[in-house]
């Protein structure tokens, strides 16, 4: 909301035309129901009384009469959102995420623009190792303990991700939003055919269909749209 | 190759000497021993067949190439560029062939590409960085519009522009332009023309690359002819006909001179 008022006020300041500012209040209101109604959601799921009453017992206490708790946001949830929005950011308001593009789309061009390519590609390297760090703290907290193969694959499906979130292949193009509507679309996938009962292993296969595919319907759709 | 007085040349300091510059790839000698100056407000055309080293040559310059041997002089000091960051720091602009372009960025990052406008937070101002991309595109091209569209869906003379507005804005006391109107209509050719008349009026020196000699010998005041990547010669536009300038594009000698 901030950024939504500070840009605008950037924008008036060059002279450029700007929405009423009734269109800004909508926008605003939007988003901000949105994120109310996200918490309500995730609120409205009480832990049932029976988990209530181990949970108490465990620490040798009664359960309060008429006590109840939601389950709320789950900390990798607020650690997802806090993760995208400092990489939003950094992709789109930080002369490294402009770089970041500019290499993606042509790299030649980026050299001669006097863009450092080597040093760049460190520093996405650094960037992803310090995402991957987050993520297995994420994954083994969620198991209580775990062998150290937690990953092993996983690469695939972040990729698979990225591409179904509208990331190119090619380079140059993605957001973070949609890498993580990608990975909601994946995560569902596989949630989904573990409840129905698919067998683990063709839940891999189905998995990897849909990378294939994935990368097969981006680069017909990219070669329509006239990109490389 | 040949001792050459420029008149105008009286006392004022070479902007740029180029000298004895050698580079080669693998065995290919691309550019063989080349000896190039320009003064300030001055266009220089270099002229040769594909091939001939002329962009190698300029690509030596702008620091996209380094040279094996040779020497590079800015106003009559040593320089030393390692890469297009420290041509910049040179004040050596260029606008190459293939544009150089990040084609999935909008003209305005394009054009600070490198450069970028940045607010006290350190984040870029994407809305000052369009303020003056108006404002420059205004002046060079008052039909570009598309400010917020990828560079991918222009037209190559819109493209053009951006590439053109790039070398100009980030005031160039260098400007190496290898065929800037290669890909350019009518109109827009007459533009650059003016272009490079009121740089040069500015004080620019300007090496400009081009396969078109009626065009040079309007634009120019010396042109270098380059052959094998060896230099023909540097002559003076009134001293020479269109036809000289053919003949030692493609003979690789001057008529004229041999005669004499």
């Amino acid at each position: 909301m901030l950024s939504l008022l500070s840009a605008r006020r950037n924008k008036v300041g060059h002279g450029f035309p700007v929405k009423p500012i009734w269109a800004e209040a909508v926008v605003i209101g939007i988003i901000v129901a949105a994120i109310l109604g996200f918490v309500a959601i995730l609120n409205a799921y009480e832990i049932p009384s029976r988990v209530l009453a181990r949970d108490f017992a465990a620490r040798g206490m009664e359960v309060p009469e008429g006590y109840t708790a939601a389950y709320g946001i789950p900390y990798s949830v607020l650690l997802l959102i806090a993760v995208a929005v400092v990489m939003t950011v950094i992709a789109r308001k930080t002369r490294l995420g402009r770089y970041i593009f500019a290499t993606g789309g042509n790299p030649d061009a980026a050299e001669l623009s006097g863009i450092n390519t080597r040093l760049l590609t460190v520093k996405v390297f650094s960037i992803m190792g310090i995402l991957v760090g987050i993520s297995a703290v994420v994954a083994s907290a969620r198991l209580t303990n775990h062998s150290n193969d937690i990953g092993t694959l996983d690469e695939l499906r972040v990729i698979a991700a990225a591409v179904i979130g509208g990331t190119a292949l090619s380079g140059g193009i993605g957001t973070i939003y949609g890498a993580i509507l990608g990975a909601l679309i994946m995560q569902s996938l596989q949630s989904g055919m573990a409840m129905v009962g698919v067998d683990a292993p063709l839940q891999n296969m189905v998995v990897g269909t849909v990378l294939v595919a994935a990368v097969l319907i981006d680069i017909i759709y990219r070669r329509r749209v006239g990109g490389k | 190759m040949e001792t050459r007085t420029d008149p105008r040349a009286n006392g004022a300091k070479p902007l740029v000497e180029l000298k004895d510059i050698r580079i080669a790839f693998g065995g290919v000698q691309a550019v063989d021993g080349v000896s190039l100056d320009l003064y300030p407000g001055e266009v220089v055309g270099l002229l040769g067949h594909n091939g001939a080293g002329k962009s190698t040559l300029i690509k030596i310059l702008s620091g996209a190439y380094k040279a094996d041997s040779g020497e590079i002089r800015i106003e009559g000091e040593k320089a030393t560029i390692n890469s297009p960051r420290d041509a910049r720091r040179y004040n050596i602009e260029t606008i190459y062939q293939t544009l150089a372009l990040a084609d999935n960025l909008d003209a305005a990052s394009n054009l600070f590409l490198g450069r970028e406008i940045v607010t006290k937070l350190g984040f870029v101002d994407d809305a000052k960085q369009e303020a003056e991309t108006r404002k420059i595109m205004a002046r060079l091209n008052p039909n570009f519009r598309k400010l917020s569209e990828p560079v991918s869906a222009l037209s190559g003379g819109q493209r053009q522009s951006v590439a053109i507005a790039r070398a100009v804005y980030f005031n160039a006391r260098i400007l190496i332009m290898d065929e800037p109107t290669a890909a350019l209509g009518v109109h827009e050719t007459a533009m650059v023309a003016d272009l490079i008349k009121e740089l040069k009026a500015q004080g620019l020196g300007i090496f400009l690359i081009s396969h078109d000699t009626r065009e040079m010998m309007d634009l120019c005041d010396r042109v270098s002819v380059m052959k094998n990547g060896q230099l023909v010669g540097t002559e003076r536009v009134e001293d020479v006909t269109e036809d000289d300038i053919l003949s030692m594009i493609i003979m690789g000698k001057n008529p004229k001179r041999d005669a004499a």
